[in-house]
């Protein structure tokens, strides 16, 4: 394609000619045709797109706010010179970049390399797609230029932050609430103490209480409360609502945060988490363990976008066949228009689930990108804390989450009915 | 680029570690070569305008036989007539300019006329480029330092005559009069003529000290001016010297030939007529795009993050850049010098060619036809040549072969150690 300068050029070639001619001018023609000699003889000299290029990551999967090194390892390939090319790396645009530079102008022999690095900041989690790679050949005096594309993408997905929520956990008034001794008050393979009994062959030298043979003179062991595997159901409220705020800051967002850390959490503790995410429709990941599982909740959770309006009763009846009995059941939502929370956590309770409500605060959300009168936010503030309390009422711990709150802070704040 | 994109610091060679820093770049060798390639092109073009448009006609006489003015490319013609002007004006048969003639180059005859300018224009635009590399304060303290020079140079004498008199004569009055004791105006006249003579010095000279502030300034729009001025003087002089414009209006010019004779220079390629048009073509074409490339390519290692700048990838590239850049400039222009004469006298071609066909009466028609050597044959005949070449690219892989030889020579040099 010709660039401006050269169209120019041309236009300016050409009129020199005739006006030369018109003027008997030799001079003016002689300038008019050298111009047109010299886009002549550059249109000869073209680069080329032949190249293999191979895009290293520094990561394939890394948590929000982490840092991605991307390296892109570029060869000629062909037997003649790229010329002045110009190698920009599509990068999404939610993506920073952080240091170096996904742009290099390149001239490269045949056969040679070369190497971009550059380190980008991942701000949003998210599926992307890094790539293709856009080339554009430049003349050496910019006369012509062609683009063209090299159709290489790299995929990558940016879970949310997980955050650390043990310490919440412990000191919250129900110590290791979930993990299996909850209900099972059995004797079994465990940590926590659960009675003495006496010796009987077979039993493990280790688990004998030395000094309470000391004291009555028979062998006795320690039993142990048996760790059974508790089922977490999390039920993320993902619908339109929930992008009240901004970008980085909002009903969602931290909603999946938390949701991530809750799975780590319980995960590490060997319990078994189900993940729920209700927006126009529902995703049900079921209940398993494990470090798939928890990459799978990541991945799900990643991809979570707010739309629709999906009410949670419809969720928990559907779910409800799947819930385990009396499993602890996690329901993250800022709580805004849908009327059917309150029945929903009535017919979990019922049920005999712990139903523990996550909600961050859509209110202050709010006043973060709009301005909000003061007499509008104490109203909408009160509606609130009535629905809240209600909530508790019907046997539900509520969480009252601000926007400057940290979670494992948040956590702490549980009301109980 | 994040925080990575900060003001750029003065650094030098890192260790030996070759960066793009301006200051670094400005001493390497490639950068400097397109600069003086940029330099010497300008300088040889002002030299070959002044051989060609540097005189008036020689009928140009008044009725004494004496040469009068005209507005040819020589300043020492304006000088010397401001100078009889002021003679007539003083009365002073003896009267001269400030200035003498070795640094005017008055008096002498030919190129020896703009030697000492152009190196006086080369002292300026040295000293302004100087002046730029010092700090902001600094330039305006030197700025203002020359401000004051000039007005105490133009008017301090007179004011310091004037306060004196009126202390020495023990009366106010103002510094004009037709008292010679009174009359302190009359100090101005030699600051006057001075700057005058500079004026008149620097009109003529705008492409050369405009243009070399832009070569090694970095300035495009001095390069603009540069060329800017060539060429409204050559479409000027076009004007002025048209044979219809000449018969109501004729200062005096010299026209070109409008006929152009047999090629006999440069082997019998080109005809003298036409050399020094087409010399004067192909360096205004090498200056602009010399000059306008060293700023090209600097202008983007400044704006390159700063750990691009000490990346080794991003230095190789910006050195293979260069380096295609001036293989281009010297073999590109001198395919353009080529086909440019060769379509000049494609023309003989075609006559030649009409020859083969035999006795005919078209053929004779065609060879006795004197229009295929005049203007509008010659300029259509080379526009056709120019077609040709331009379609020479889909015939002649000449890429590939320059490839091939970059691919296997240094293969078989490695073989061969």
């Amino acid at each position: 394609m010709w660039t401006r300068k050269a169209a120019l050029m041309m236009t300016s070639g050409i009129s020199l000619v005739l006006v030369g001619m018109m003027m008997s001018n030799f001079q003016l023609m002689v300038i008019g045709i050298a111009f047109i000699s010299f886009l002549a003889i550059n249109s000869w000299v073209t680069g080329h797109g032949e190249l293999d290029i191979v895009r290293t990551l520094s990561a394939d999967n890394l948590y929000k706010g982490d840092d991605l090194y991307v390296e892109l390892a570029i060869t000629n390939s062909a037997r003649r010179r790229t010329q002045l090319l110009e190698v920009f790396d599509n990068v999404p645009h939610e993506m920073k970049l952080r240091s170096g530079l996904n742009y290099m102008r390149i001239n490269l022999g045949p056969g040679q390399t070369t190497r971009i690095r550059y380190v980008l900041r991942c701000p949003l989690r998210g599926h992307f797609s890094l790539g293709p790679i856009s080339l554009r050949y430049r003349n050496t005096f910019n006369l012509y230029s062609t683009e063209m594309f090299v159709d290489h993408r790299s995929d990558l997905i940016v879970f949310p932050q997980v955050r650390d929520v043990e310490e919440a956990m412990v000191r919250s008034r129900t110590p290791k609430m979930y993990t299996g001794a909850m209900t099972l008050r059995t004797p079994g393979p465990g940590t926590e103490f659960y009675s003495l009994r006496q010796y009987v062959p077979g039993d493990p030298f280790k688990s004998i209480n030395w000094k309470a043979y000391a004291r009555t003179g028979e062998l006795m062991v320690n039993e142990k409360c048996r760790d059974a595997v508790t089922d977490v159901f999390i039920l993320l409220d993902s619908r339109d609502v929930s992008r009240i705020g901004t970008v980085l800051k909002n009903p969602l967002e931290m909603g999946t945060v938390a949701a991530a850390s809750l799975a780590s959490y319980f995960i590490q503790r060997r319990d078994s988490v189900a993940l729920a995410v209700y927006d126009d429709r529902l995703s049900f990941l079921p209940a398993d363990g494990g470090d798939k599982q928890y990459f799978k909740i990541l991945s799900s959770l990643a991809g979570v976008a707010p739309k629709g309006n999906m009410p949670l009763q419809a969720v928990t009846n559907a779910l409800s066949p799947r819930f385990s009995r009396g499993s602890p059941v996690f329901i993250i939502s800022s709580l805004e228009g849908d009327g059917t929370v309150p029945h929903a956590v009535r017919d979990l309770a019922g049920r005999n689930h712990e139903v523990i409500v996550l909600s961050p605060s859509s209110t202050d959300y709010e006043r973060l990108v709009s301005r909000v009168p003061r007499m509008s936010y104490e109203v909408m503030k009160l509606e609130r804390q009535n629905r809240l309390t209600a909530l508790a009422g019907f046997g539900a711990r509520v969480i009252d989450w601000m926007p400057d709150v940290e979670l494992s802070q948040a956590l702490l704040q549980v009301k109980l009915s | 680029m994040a925080e990575d994109v900060a003001p750029q610091e003065d650094l030098t060679d890192e260790g030996g570690v070759r960066t793009l820093h301006l200051k670094v770049l400005r001493k390497q060798w490639q950068v400097v070569a397109v600069q003086v390639i940029a330099t010497l092109a300008l300088l040889w073009l002002y030299l070959q305008m002044g051989d060609t448009f540097g005189s008036c006609s020689p009928q140009h006489v008044d009725d004494s036989g004496n040469s009068l003015w005209c507005p040819a490319l020589d300043h020492t013609l304006t000088l010397q007539g401001f100078e009889n002007m002021m003679r007539g004006e003083s009365g002073d048969p003896d009267w001269q300019l400030p200035f003498p003639d070795f640094l005017t180059g008055v008096g002498n005859e030919g190129p020896g006329r703009y030697y000492v300018p152009l190196l006086l224009c080369g002292m300026v635009a040295g000293g302004w480029v100087f002046l730029n590399f010092q700090t902001p304060q600094r330039r305006r303290q030197v700025y203002l330092g020359v401000l004051v020079g000039l007005i105490l140079f133009l008017a301090g004498r007179m004011l310091l005559g004037w306060f004196w008199g009126m202390l020495y004569h023990w009366d106010l009055y103002w510094p004009f009069s037709v008292d010679p004791a009174r009359n302190h105006a009359v100090t101005l006249v030699y600051p006057l003529t001075v700057y005058s003579q500079v004026f008149l010095l620097a009109i003529y000279f705008v492409p050369v000290w405009t243009g070399l502030m832009g070569i090694w300034g970095l300035s495009r729009r001095m390069i603009g001016w540069s060329l800017g001025t060539v060429l409204v003087y050559l479409g000027l002089y076009a004007l002025l010297s048209f044979e219809s414009v000449m018969v109501y209006f004729d200062i005096g010019l010299a026209p070109l030939a409008s006929q152009v004779g047999t090629a006999t220079a440069l082997g019998g390629l080109v005809s003298p007529e036409i050399w020094p048009l087409l010399l004067m073509a192909l360096l205004m074409l090498i200056y602009s795009e010399s000059g306008f490339a060293s700023i090209r390519h600097l202008e983007y290692a400044f704006r390159l993050p700063e750990s691009c700048k000490k990346d080794p990838e991003y230095v190789n590239q910006f050195d293979n850049m260069l380096n295609g850049h001036l293989v281009h400039t010297v073999g590109i222009f001198f395919a353009v010098a080529l086909c440019t004469m060769l379509a000049l006298k494609f023309d003989d071609l075609l006559l030649d060619l009409v020859s083969l066909f035999g006795v005919s009466q078209w053929s004779g028609q065609v060879q006795e036809s004197l229009e295929l050597r005049l203007t509008y044959g010659k300029v259509i005949s080379g526009m056709l040549f120019l077609i040709f070449v331009a379609g020479l690219r889909f015939v002649v892989p000449w890429q590939r072969i320059t490839g091939f030889f970059e691919t296997y020579i240094p293969k078989l040099a490695l073989g061969r150690d």
